[in-house]
């Protein structure tokens, strides 16, 4: 599970102080179980979950860890990014999860594990590469994870940028405009 | 998974205890993949914003035109942040502003407008179109440096005062002006009226008739035989070779009466603009070349400004035409941070130790002397300024530093002296002891510190930087010349002293050496695995860093 994945000590990465209360005696970490529109189900411990704010909230309201939770509107593969990134940045706190931090640096460039997380995106088979994307984003932006939301739409705004109007429609297989349509547009 | 880090790992367990069972595979989605507005909005603020160094906005309006459900977000940003490079492109804004209910709704969308062009002929009636922008916040106008061959064909390159009226008395939410220099020739301030009837303001102005009176000699207009029009071909003929700066007899200083006169004259309301100076919270004026009246205007802004002013700046670039501070019709600025005086600016500091503002940073980049006779009392005036910048061309000399011996620590300081000697050598500033001496009483707080135009010898140089290891343990930010500045490349000997420093400085993340004069490549493989070791970034010859860049790239 994500949790017991969390609990490996690994102190090259500065991460060793979890690793370290892998087999104390300390009482055990608190478990979140989520399943999918698609009927996928992951465990995931709460410092994971706490990554999205819209689970933060709803742990705080709930006031303990509550029974198997549906998570509507999200995919079971895009969970299972979303998972992998609250994972690794979780620990992080040089990577900043909330809107102001985000507003406040506004130059900030994509770091070296993202750019293989979004890479590890397009490289996937069967999709065209945007659908994956855009669902992620929707998806981040639905269990509102700033840091996740930033890094999806910075990601889709790289592959618009800086492509000509009729590939960046073949791209996102949006139908080209009628003439009077592109005049309403143009206007 | 391929990744190579402990997430991968992590989700390679994850997949395998899936409580479904099985490898999720990426489900099949609609054929043309849709976002929410919202997102498309953050989308679309990632997208570079071209505007302002190519001649067109191509990515944004790209984005606009993809289709239907693109435009609005796109648009949304396009009208919220305007920049218009060119007359051309501000006709077309005019032009898009003023027609019909949705025009207005755009026109009213716009936050910040960004004005680069310096043609101001070129641009009929803006002044006119300015009452539409009803919710602008931020206007900036940059002036691009002209040549001195264009600078006679065209009579204008600055704002018209008509169109600074404009904004201030009709853009209810405006709180931060930045204006560059006015005029350049005097028929410029003509125009200025012109703007103002044209733009449909409701005073009757006869600028030639109300200025004539006023000219003075000085203005060689061959006007003896009345109608000064001396070949009769119904042109007036103006010496162009006069010196730029009329006497039109205006007040400047300007009380009562006679603001209200030349007000008029300009046409505009002047208790409508100075209302508007006093909601200000950012103001930048340039003095330099330019007429009376502009002279007068910008005296007017300067008097007017009120409480919720945060930044001030200030800079004239022309040794003749010193921009004098007048005094303030308010009692404080309770809310003043900010204060950057760049060039030829005078009365400042007598005017800040009067208003006592709670300044966090001050810039004196100037030459005049009475910053430095007055610099004591303006620190006690001001203790709260912990940025210091003395870039000047007077002497910063260990007394200065001394002064600084009493105040609060700096976070930041700058100490530049800009001006060399007779014969091209340095003048000589404060002393390495000197500067030690101050980095031992006050340099314990330190993050940003630029040294860089000093009159050290190399001893002199390093033994301030071994100080500086020892006091500054806060330092993020070193900027100082290259020891041997006559080397042409930059090898493993020239960096060896930072490695002592950073022991020193261990959060030490950028020092700029004067490399930047020579080739990226100077720079030695050797030299540069050195820097890498040490997690220290040096200045590129690529780079050009400004204070600002640096700050938020390294704070």
């Amino acid at each position: 599970m994500f949790h017991r994945a969390n609990l490996r000590n690994n102190s090259k990465n500065g991460r060793s102080q979890v690793g370290q209360n892998r087999n104390s005696k300390k009482k055990p970490v608190a478990k979140l179980t989520l399943i999918t529109e698609d009927n996928e189900s992951f465990t995931v411990c709460k410092k994971v979950a706490e990554m999205s704010m819209f689970f933060k909230n709803m742990l705080q309201d709930t006031e303990g860890i509550p029974a198997p939770f549906i998570v509507p509107n999200v995919s079971g593969y895009d969970l299972k990014k979303i998972i992998e990134y609250c994972s690794y940045h979780c620990l992080d706190t040089d990577c900043p999860n909330d809107n102001d931090s985000l507003r406040s640096r506004r130059d900030r460039k994509i770091g070296h594990w993202d750019e293989t997380f979004v890479r590890n995106i397009i490289n996937k088979d069967g999709d065209p590469v945007i659908d994956n994307l855009v669902g992620l984003t929707k998806a981040a932006y639905f269990l509102d994870i700033p840091g996740l939301i930033w890094l999806m739409t910075k990601s889709i705004a790289n592959t618009i940028d800086p492509k000509p109007i009729a590939e960046i429609r073949e791209i996102f297989n949006v139908p080209v405009p009628s003439e009077r349509e592109e005049e309403i547009l143009q206007r | 998974m391929s990744t190579p880090s402990p997430a991968a790992d992590i989700a390679a367990e994850a997949d395998a205890e899936e409580v479904g069972g099985g490898f999720s595979i990426p489900p099949r989605r609609r054929p043309s993949p849709r976002l929410p507005t919202e997102l498309l909005r953050q989308v679309f603020k990632g997208l570079p914003d071209s505007r302002a160094v190519t001649d067109g906005c191509c990515d944004l309006r790209s984005a606009a035109l993809v289709c239907r459900s693109w435009n609005p977000a796109a648009s949304e940003r396009l009208w919220t942040h305007v920049v218009l490079t060119s007359p051309l492109k501000v006709r077309l804004f005019t032009r898009s502003i003023s027609g019909g209910t949705s025009a207005a709704t755009h026109a009213a969308t716009a936050r910040t407008l960004d004005l680069n062009i310096n043609d101001w002929d070129a641009v009929e009636n803006f002044a006119g179109f300015v009452h539409l922008l009803k919710g602008l916040r931020v206007f900036a106008a940059f002036c691009r440096p002209v040549d001195s061959t264009k600078a006679i064909e065209r009579p204008r390159f600055g704002l018209p005062i008509a169109v600074v009226a404009a904004l201030l008395s009709s853009c209810p939410t405006l709180e931060v002006l930045y204006i560059p220099t006015a005029t350049l020739l005097p028929s410029g301030w003509e125009s200025d009226a012109k703007g103002c009837v044209d733009g449909g303001m409701n005073v009757d102005v006869d600028v030639d008739v109300d200025d004539e009176s006023d000219v003075d000699d000085d203005l060689d207009v061959n006007d003896n035989d009345g109608d000064s029009d001396s070949d009769g071909d119904g042109d007036i003929d103006v010496d162009v070779d006069v010196d730029f700066d009329v006497d039109f007899n205006v007040d400047v200083d300007g009380d009562g009466e006679e603001d209200v006169a030349t007000a008029l004259s300009l046409g505009f309301d002047l208790a409508a603009v100075v209302r508007g100076v006093g909601r200000l919270k950012g103001l930048r004026i340039q003095g330099g070349t330019c007429s009376s009246k502009d002279r007068w205007f910008r005296n007017l802004l300067l008097r007017s400004v009120g409480p919720p002013l945060v930044e001030l700046g200030l800079s004239s670039n022309v040794a003749e035409k010193v921009l004098t501070v007048p005094d303030s019709q308010a009692d404080a600025l309770p809310n003043l941070e900010v204060v950057e005086a760049e060039g030829h600016v005078t009365s400042l500091v007598p005017w800040l130790i009067k208003l006592r503002p709670p300044l966090r940073r001050l810039v004196l980049s100037n030459e005049l002397c009475e910053s430095q006779i007055q610099l004591a009392p303006l620190l006690r005036a001001c203790p709260s300024i912990s940025d210091l910048d003395l870039s000047t061309a007077y002497d910063i000399t260990d007394a200065t530093l001394e002064l600084l011996h009493d105040h609060p620590p700096l976070t930041a300081l700058t100490l530049e002296i800009t001006r060399v000697g007779a014969h091209g050598q340095r003048r000589a500033g404060f002393t390495s002891n000197g500067f030690q001496r101050f980095l031992r009483v006050r340099g314990s707080h330190l993050t940003f510190l630029n040294i860089a135009d000093n009159s050290f010898t190399n001893a002199e140089l390093l033994a301030c930087v071994a100080c500086i290891g020892q006091t500054s343990s806060m330092l993020k930010i070193l900027i100082l010349q290259t020891p041997d500045l006559r080397r042409s490349h930059l090898g493993l000997d020239e960096v060896a002293f930072l490695a002592d420093l950073k022991q020193g400085c261990p959060i030490l993340r950028y020092v700029e050496l004067a490399i930047s004069y020579y080739d990226d490549s100077h720079v030695t493989e050797e030299a540069r695995r050195f820097l890498a070791d040490i997690m220290l970034d040096i200045s590129c010859i690529t780079d050009q860093l400004t204070r600002e860049v640096l700050m938020h790239k390294y704070m």
